[in-house]
This record gives C-alpha cells, structure tokens and sequence, in this order.
C-alpha cells in the first residue's frame, strides 16, 4: 500500500489520503449495501465514515516509506510464529526513535466514529518525538477502531456471502443471514473459519426458496482460475515437477497464466485496487467474467485440453482414461448411464436425471439436454445402425479404440463446452 | 434525433488519442477502423473509456489562473513561454476565464479544435460526490445521479429506446438491424451497454476474423438447432442457478447470431487508408526525455479498456438500410 495507494507520499503536513480512503472504502468498512442507504445530505458525510475520518485516518498512516532492504524484515523467523515482525513493512522516515514525517497531533474522527480519536501513546514517544513504535501503535488503534464498527463485520460477511452463495442480497438476507453471519465473526474475534462453518451448515446454503431444491446451487460463476485449476484437479491432469523439470513447468504454467488472460482475470493483477470487478462491481459482480469473447476462449480452453487433435495446448485430458479410472465397466458400457454419470461429475445440477421428456420435471437437467449429450456422444457423425449398441461393443471388448476416443471426445467437450459448466 | 443534438445532449467528448503498450498498436490499425471503413456514413460513435488516473490539469491547463496553477505544482507544471515544450494556448477568441491550454503533445487535438471537431467538458463531477473513484465511474457509467443504484449504463438505456418496441436480445437481429447495437474492445464489460434485466447490448469481441472461426468450430456453439440449447428445466428459472444460465445462454446466443455478420463487414472492408502514428508522443523529438517517460508509461500501464459504438439509427433515407449513428 506504500507503493500502490501512494503511503509512501503521505507526509505530515501533505497529506495523502489515497489508502485511508481505501483502506475504508474498500478494504474493510466499505459503502453499505448498495442501493439501501439514505441519500447523503450532508457533503462529505457517506454514512459509514465521512470526509473528516478520511483525513484522519491518513494523519495516522503518514510519516512511513519503503523499506527497500527489507530491514524490518527478519527472513529467518517463521511466519506463523506469533510474537514476531513476520512479513516485510514500509520503516518510517527519519529515524525509528525520532518519526520525523508522522503526523503526531491527536486525530479527530466524525460521529459515524463515535467522535472517537487517536492519539500517540505517551509511554511510546521519544520526549515529544514520535517514534517508530508509538507510529506502529497508533496504525494499531486505527484498525482497532474500524473493527470495532458493526458495519465492518457486516461488509465482510456480504463479500463472503457474494463468493460461497450468490451475488443478490436483498435487505431481508443482509438483516438475518449476513447480519447472523457477522454476529459469529465478531464473537469469535474476526476468525473466518467459526463463519463458514456456520454457512456451509446452514439450510440456506442449500435452499433459499421454499419447494425449489437444492436452489442455491450453481448459481456462482467460475472464475476463469476455478473454471481452469477446477478442471485440472478433476481431470487429474499433471504439471511437470517444477525442481526436476522447471523449463517444461514454467512454460505449461505461462502457458495456464496466458489462458486465463484470455478468458479476462489477469492473474495476480486485477485492474483495479478494488480488485477483479466480480467481486465488487455493483450490480453485475460475477456476470463480469462471462462476455461473448470471454465465453469463447472457455470453450477454446476446454477444447485445447480434450480434442486429441489440438495441437494448441501442452497438457491434455484423456477422456479415456478417465472413464477407465472413474467410472465402472458396468457404467461406462451403457452409453445412456456413462453421460448420467459424466454429468454428475462435471455439471452442477444433476438429480433426477432421465432421458424421457415426460418424466423430467423434477430433474437437474432437461430431458433434452440430455438426449442432445447423447447425439453429440454417438451420432455425430452417426457410423453405425445401433449407436447405442455398438458403443457398449466397442467398449466391452475393447476394439476401434480410436473410435472410442473421438466419440469420448466429442461428449466431453459437449458436457464441458457448455453454459451449465460455467456454474457451480 | 440528430447525431448533434443526441452528442450535445449527453455533454459528450470524443477523445482521440490514448496512452499504454496495446491501444496505440490497436490504433494504428484494428479491426474496428477497417469495419467503420465499411460504414456508408459516418454514424459511428466511439467511446474511448482512459481507465486509470490522467493527470487532468496538466492536459488542459488554465490559462487565467495560470500563476495559481503553478504555485500548486511548480515541479511539474507546463511551462506557459519560453519552452519548446510550452503548453498550446487552445484558442484565443474564448473569454479570457474560459481560456485553456493544451499539453504540448496534444497538437492533433488543437487540429481537431480547429477544426470544429473537438470539445472539451471541464470539471465534470456529481452531486454529494462521495470521493469513490468507483462509486463516480459507476454513475458515468450508468448515468445517473448521487443517490441512484441502476443496473444499467445510460447507452444499453439510450438504445432499448431506440429500438423499442423490438426488444434485445430476444428480437435481434433482424432485417432493419443485422449489426451488433454496439461493439466493445478491451479488457472488461462496462456498464454503460448494460439494460434492465437482460445481457448487455453490446458484444464483446477482438478480432473478428478469429471470432467467427472459433465460434464456427467450437462443440460449445455447434449445439444450436439439435438441442435445447442448455435451458434449465422450468422449475428452476427463477432459482440463481436459472438466472445465471439464462444469461450465459444469452451471451452464447449472441456470439453466434452477430460472429459471421461481423467478419463478413471485416472482410469487405479495405485495410484503412489512414496512417496512425506507432509511437507515443507522437511529436517530440526521438530519444528525448519525454519519450523514453512516455515508453516507461507504456510499458507499466495496463491496457486501455476502449469501447466502439455502433448505434444503429431508423432513418432509412440516410441509406437505404440501416445507418449508423
């Protein structure tokens, strides 16, 4: 943040208020549930800080800049010792005992922070110098004092609840389920995992509306990284050992990072300090990673992996082999139950499955769809009388192993290549 | 409405240069100048969307208040004489408080002014402005005011009316309109072509050649006419699972209904006839100071988000069919 929001620049007496007001926005307090506060009628007042906690918030962050030669940083300490300076930090300027560039007056928050103030702790001045310590100090009252907001909690919960459940929330969700959620994180002092426990367990992950099953799921649109390493993992596809065979590793993951480009996360470099527009960009969030030229190249992903003729990507899915591994003889010798089953692996709604149009009301997919996965599996290029038994044949035997492999092929990037896929 | 009146009306600047590695070569020659080669009139509107912070007042400086101007950022302040790189006074017939300089790079503009083509809107802001560089791209986007939480951009808006009582996506295209409502380059989907309760009305798309070869190829867009195109079963229309794929399909749908169109107009179209310039700036002097700053800018940017669009219009005696706004 020294670099990236300018904290680096933020010296007593020119101060710059790029991370305070970030820090607030977007990092923990945030603006409220969109669309639901009041409008603003004060200027400078947006409800859950104003301009005023702004700037004092940035005159508790001055005075700080970058610690090139990592000083502050002892690399022989284990991060996940308590106690001691884990990861590297800025240093402030002038010197640890006399904080030349800090800000050391008392700072004065509004009433949307209970007119609360920070100020240097006398015990940690250097005579009336401040110090690196009592700068650390009162960066420390500072989160301390946001965290105390219930409203922090509550934007929290909103972020997390966007990821694991769905990007709506309505005032009624944000008043029980969000409200509940930061009742737990607050009580067990900001630990995330006591919180989603609680949501994973909860009946609403799993239905929200009443007499729909299931109704909350899919209803997330994979990131270009959970479409990508999502398929990997399920496919058991392997990446080179990166000590014994770092060339090869470097190129199939630069290989990966270029793909994901393509498909709009620039991985590990969002566009905006708010991060990727999924996860924040009001009123579309996820819908941010699908476009008709970003839809494209998740197909094209998918088919690089599969289609043996390919020649585009270094790794590959052998559908063949999956098959063999996942799925018994029994199974995968019936076309009809090999695709039930593919699809309970890959696709997010699968209950209830069945091939006949009158019977599928209740079912996770059309009837159709499925029908249409079974033509697009042996019938396209239809090559033999009785698709159907020619493939348990084929599979029994085994013989025409290339011709196993095609029609694989082409029911794999049918299932893959598809809207559903996208979902989970 | 006409094209000037529908400009004035939303106060809108054409910007015409651009900054960063990726959008100077896209300038120079991209699939979207030869398609706008193809237009039978010049009713193309483009967007130029600088994602990132340009420092305002130093591409248009005040020129009445130039010592206070300077007094605030002598370090890097234009100079106003005496310099090779002095800023450009914009024109001399304004009132002197509404006097403006250019930045010195910014000589194709001055031409642009002068020639009557250009306008620049200073200060532009919101009501309450809360200080969120999001929340006031959000309004730009959406158009609309402090306290307003749309979920579409004022351009998806400004052409479901236009088109109404045909509806997109549903009923496009069709035989007035074949084309794309608009088209959108670069790294994100903006707001701005968004409407209410329906995908956006623009598509997104780099280049249309690979466009339409992948959607001609791809098992993912081959399903249509023997299969039900992934519709969720009716029960769950309304369930998130429903709506997120109904957009998805919707997205699809359009990628495949517009893919062959827009390559056919790419196709058809001479390379253009324009020469832009490759390198940025574009007129001071090789190997100068600014140069080798404006080469680092490049090179650490991310690209320019920059959106093109074509806006169908119902006046058929401009040519016969469909124009362009």
């Amino acid at each position: 943040m020294l670099r990236l929001l300018d904290g680096n620049l933020n010296v007593r007496g020119s101060v710059n208020e790029n991370y305070a007001r970030e820090l607030m926005e977007l990092f923990t307090i945030g603006r409220g549930l969109e669309g639901t506060l009041p409008p603003a009628t004060v200027p400078g007042d947006y409800f859950n800080f104003t301009e005023q906690d702004v700037r004092a918030a940035a005159a508790v962050l001055s005075g700080w800049e970058l610690d090139t030669t990592f000083t502050s940083f002892d690399q022989t300490v284990d991060l996940y010792t308590t106690g001691t300076q884990k990861l590297p930090r800025g240093k402030v300027r002038g010197s640890t005992t006399n904080a030349s560039s800090h800000d050391n007056e008392v700072k004065q928050f509004s009433d949307r922070y209970g007119n609360a103030t920070i100020q240097p702790n006398p015990l940690l001045l250097n005579g009336t110098n401040a110090t690196e310590e009592s700068a650390l100090d009162e960066i420390s009252q500072l989160i301390e004092l946001i965290y105390a907001q219930p409203e922090t909690a509550r934007n929290f919960c909103r972020r997390i609840y966007r990821y694991f459940v769905y990007h709506e929330i309505t005032q009624t969700i944000d008043d029980t389920i969000v409200a509940e959620m930061a009742n737990t994180l607050v009580s067990n002092g900001y630990k995330l995992q006591p919180v989603l426990e609680d949501l994973f367990q909860s009946q609403h992950f799993y239905e929200a509306a009443a007499g729909v099953n299931d109704d909350n799921f899919g209803g997330i649109i994979k990131s270009p990284l959970d479409l990508m390493i999502g398929t990997l993992r399920l496919c058991n596809v392997q990446l080179p050992d990166p000590t014994g065979n770092a060339t090869a590793y470097y190129e199939q993951t630069g290989e990966l990072i270029r793909a994901l480009s393509d498909m709009g996360m620039h991985f590990y470099e969002p566009f905006d300090v708010a991060g990727y527009d999924a996860y924040h960009q009001y009123p579309i969030y996820h819908r941010s990673w699908i476009s008709t030229n970003y839809l494209v190249s998740r197909y094209e992903f998918i088919r690089n992996l599969v289609s043996d003729s390919q020649m585009g990507g270094m790794m590959k899915i052998d559908p063949v082999v999956f098959v063999q591994t996942n799925i018994s003889n029994a199974i995968a010798s019936n076309a009809r139950s090999l695709i039930i089953e593919l699809v309970k692996y890959f696709l997010p709604l699968a209950d209830n499955l069945t091939f006949d149009t009158a019977a599928d009301d209740n079912a996770g997919l059309t009837a159709e769809r499925l029908n249409y996965f079974l033509t697009a599996f042996l019938k396209s290029p239809q090559i033999d009388a009785d698709p159907e038994g020619a493939w348990t044949f084929r599979w029994n035997n085994p013989v025409d192993t290339e011709v196993v492999r095609r029609q694989l092929e082409s029911l794999f990037n049918a299932i893959m290549q598809s809207p559903e896929y996208q979902l989970y | 409405m006409k094209r000037r009146n529908f400009i004035k009306k939303l106060s809108l600047a054409a910007v015409p240069f651009t900054l960063g590695g990726i959008p100077i070569k896209l300038m120079a020659e991209n699939s979207l100048t030869r398609m706008a080669g193809q237009s039978t009139n010049d009713r193309v509107l483009v967007i130029l969307q600088l994602h990132g912070g340009n420092d305002g007042l130093n591409s248009i400086i005040p020129v009445e208040a130039y010592d206070e101007y300077y007094r605030w950022r002598a370090n890097i302040a234009i100079p106003a004489k005496n310099s090779a790189r002095k800023m450009i006074l914009l024109d001399n017939t304004l009132p002197s408080d509404a006097q403006v300089g250019l930045h010195p790079d910014m000589l194709a503009m001055k031409d642009l002014y002068d020639r009557g083509r250009m306008t620049v809107v200073q200060g532009v802001s919101y009501k309450n402005n809360n200080g969120s560089h999001f929340r006031g791209r959000d309004i730009s986007f959406m158009g609309g005011g402090f306290d307003d939480y749309f979920s579409s951009g004022w351009v998806g808006r400004y052409l479901q009316q236009e088109f109404a009582p045909k509806q997109y996506p549903d009923e496009f295209p069709n035989a007035e309109m074949e084309d794309p409502l608009a088209i959108e380059m670069g790294s994100d989907v903006s707001l701005i072509f968004h409407q209410q309760g329906n995908i956006p009305t623009s598509i997104s798309i780099n280049n249309p050649e690979s466009f339409a070869q992948l959607v001609g190829e791809l098992e993912g867009f081959t399903d249509q006419g023997i299969d039900p195109r992934g519709k969720p079963p009716v029960a769950l229309d309304n369930s998130p699972y429903g709506k997120e794929l109904n957009w998805i399909l919707g997205l699809e749908d359009k990628s495949q209904d517009y893919a062959e169109r827009l390559n056919e107009v790419y196709q058809n179209a001479p390379a253009s006839s324009v020469t832009y310039p490759e390198n940025y700036p574009f007129n001071a002097p090789r190997g100068s100071n600014a140069q080798q700053a404006y080469t680092a800018i490049a090179v650490n940017c991310p690209p320019v988000g920059w959106r093109w669009g074509r806006i169908g219009c119902k006046d058929k005696s401009v040519s016969g069919k469909t124009g362009w706004v």
